[in-house]
């Protein structure tokens, strides 16, 4: 029996045998089995922390999708939330899946441009929000979503013109809801990601990918119903539906949730206070806990805790040392991404860490490392420590399976059945792997993967704007910030306020998560002779590194990604 | 609230991080994160603005204290090294 097939048989599958719903697998079977009175999430809010059950979640989340029925919201259609980490979102995500829907999270720190090119890419027919959100990032794009009938607004303020209070929706519904039959491949979840080039891809997820998520939070996470489990990962990004919601529910643990933003001695009380014994955070964050000091951790009583997880970008040596020092713990790295749904590469729980390296793929998952050749060409590198492209036998169940109306640009990322990741690795000879650095031009910061297309897209939309290359430069606390050049038009002056106008404009547009930390004038870009921006001479530049090797290359189009295509 | 000189300088060193913030409408009991689309970097750079512009050490254990606007006046006035804090706060105009 293979790694999936032995998951699935911790499954309960919908009574009648009438297919497999996450939504099922992670409330009402527990309700079933007489564990409705377990605690499925503790969220601690800013003046109070309020539980809700399993029983609790079963019931609210059958009103929900009582009151997508009642507007008319079909199966396979789309439910947005952008919202920040409030019981309504999580509510709302259960009671999607339960009608069948696609349930898609926005980061909240999005600007209206990405808000709008996600939302219109995923034809989202219902969009969860709060009063404050809607009137600052939504109202003015509203106009524009013609799909968008519906927006439901949760929270304590009142809810705006043409928006539906939830607290009134879900007092009128039901709270009995019987789920129709759901076939495994039916979709559940939408979570974009970033494209090197043109607009944002929507990454669609399927029910079966519960068999992945229980299989890896058992394997790697050895999670348990009696684990305090806390995922500090926002549901905007992928880790935080996957292990910040699925996996944990599918386990009938308790989740803490933290609804306010980070701060390194309220996160060690929540941890002391909580008694959390599972941890699973991301390198940017331990980095900020790192710069707050161990004196700061070992003031607090961080004993319950029983294993750190990090996932998002690669775990520095130096991190892991500083856990052992600071936490009385090794923290024990995760390698996946938005497109795997669910970790492939990892150190797990019962696992000694080794400096530097992600670890090894889970039980199921076949991953190599390859390069491409040409048109549907791979090669597979067998020798140890080489570089190459981290690939995955397709076909593990929380696989994505297709990016939303773009099936062109989900064939790219195959060769033959071979999934390609997009970042490069090594492999030792002990077949554990360590992660080199992205293959492509995407920009990796605080673990969130961004696109410098778009940015450079909203740039060019500034009237003083000529021409702007985007690129990512190192930063010791975030991996990489987003810095543009920029080369203005005759008659502006590129002086500071037109670099602060320039900063005000992208931030305003693209929301702190994606605008630019820095801006430089410059009079030139390096261009390919087909005109395109080569990024990685902006990246050499900025870092005072050679450029000729780089710019003295024969055919800059072939050559800008040696391993990967643009 | 009047317009102090203190109450000045902690909005510009908000609108250097942020400048897309009109700092007419900051509401100064609500956090900057709720009200502004202020990010956990953004926070960390405005706080090393702080320091920068007052030439003082922020702890890190006393950020939290500085979520918000009034949350920073009351913050910078009990530091005696803020030069604001040994001349009288007279109005800006």
């Amino acid at each position: 029996m293979n790694a999936w097939e032995e998951a699935r048989r911790h499954l309960d599958g919908l009574p009648s045998g009438a297919g497999l719903n996450i939504a099922y697998e992670a409330a009402d079977r527990h309700v079933k089995r007489g564990a409705g009175d377990r605690i499925a999430f503790r969220f601690v809010g800013a003046s109070a922390t309020r539980s809700m059950t399993y029983a609790e979640l079963a019931l609210a989340s059958n009103r929900f999708a009582n009151v997508l029925r009642r507007l008319n919201v079909g199966p396979g259609e789309t439910v947005f939330s952008f919202a920040g980490r409030i019981p309504e979102l999580y509510i709302s995500a259960i009671g999607t899946l339960k009608a069948r829907a696609v349930f898609s999270a926005l980061y909240t720190n999005f600007g209206e441009q990405p808000l709008f090119a996600r939302l219109s890419k995923g034809g989202g027919k219902v969009l969860l929000t709060t009063a404050s959100l809607y009137s600052r990032r939504i109202a003015s794009i509203r106009k524009a979503l013609p799909t968008l009938e519906q927006v439901i607004v949760g929270g304590h303020d009142p809810a705006p013109p043409l928006t539906r209070s939830f607290d009134e929706l879900m007092a009128e519904a039901e709270d009995r809801f019987d789920i129709e039959p759901t076939d495994p491949e039916d979709p559940a979840f939408l979570h974009f990601t970033s494209g090197t080039t043109g607009s944002p891809k929507g990454a669609l997820h399927v029910h079966d990918a519960a068999a992945s998520l229980y299989a890896t939070a058992s394997s790697v996470l050895k999670l348990r119903p009696d684990d305090i489990y806390w995922c500090t990962a926002d549901p905007g990004w992928v880790t935080g539906i996957s292990y910040g919601l699925v996996a944990p529910l599918l386990h009938g643990a308790t989740m803490v949730i933290d609804e306010s933003e980070f701060d390194p001695a309220r996160w060690y009380r929540i941890i002391q206070e909580q008694r959390v014994t599972v941890l699973y955070t991301a390198p940017t964050a331990i980095r900020m806990l790192m710069k707050a000091g161990s004196r700061l951790a070992r003031s607090y009583d961080l004993r319950s805790l029983r294993l750190i997880v990090s996932a998002g970008e690669a775990l520095s040596p130096e991190a892991v040392r500083w856990g052992r020092q600071a936490l009385n713990l090794d923290i024990h790295d995760t390698w996946w991404q938005t497109e795997t749904g669910s970790i492939v590469i990892g150190t797990s729980a019962d696992e000694d860490v080794s400096l530097g390296l992600m670890g090894r793929p889970v039980a199921g998952i076949e991953a190599a490392v390859g390069r491409r050749h040409g048109e549907g060409m791979l090669e597979f590198v067998e020798e140890p420590n080489k570089v190459g492209e981290l690939v995955l036998k397709a076909g593990w169940p929380s696989m994505f399976r297709g990016y939303v109306g773009e099936p062109a640009r989900y064939a790219e990322c195959f060769i033959q059945d071979w999934y390609l990741t997009g970042d490069l690795v090594c492999r030792d000879s002990e077949g554990r792997f360590s992660f080199v650095s992205r293959g492509d031009e995407l920009i990796k910061s605080a673990g969130h993967l961004i696109g410098p297309h778009e940015v450079e897209d909203c740039l060019n939309e500034h009237p003083a704007i000529l021409e702007v290359g985007v690129i990512g430069k190192p930063d010791p606390l975030v991996g990489e910030v987003v810095k543009a050049f920029v080369i203005v038009r005759d008659g502006c002056e590129p002086d500071e306020q037109l670099r602060i106008d320039l900063l005000a404009f992208a931030r305003q547009r693209l929301g702190p998560a994606l605008a630019p930390r820095e801006i430089s004038f410059c009079h030139t870009l390096p261009k390919t002779r087909n005109g395109k921006i080569m990024r990685p001479v902006l990246r050499a530049r900025e870092l005072g590194l050679p450029e000729s090797d780089l710019a003295d290359a024969e055919d800059w189009d072939q050559a800008l990604s040696p391993t990967l295509k643009p | 609230m009047p317009n102090t000189l203190l109450q000045q300088r902690v909005l510009l060193t908000l609108k250097s991080v942020a400048p897309e913030i009109d700092t007419e409408k900051v509401d100064p009991k609500q956090s900057f994160h709720d009200q502004a689309g202020i990010d956990s970097i953004d926070y960390l750079n405005f706080i090393v603005g702080l320091e920068e512009k007052f030439g003082i050490r922020i702890p890190e254990p006393d950020y939290p204290q500085l979520s918000t606007l009034d949350g920073c006046l009351q913050y910078l006035r009990q530091r005696p090294e803020v030069s604001e804090n040994r001349l009288d706060e007279g109005e800006v105009s």
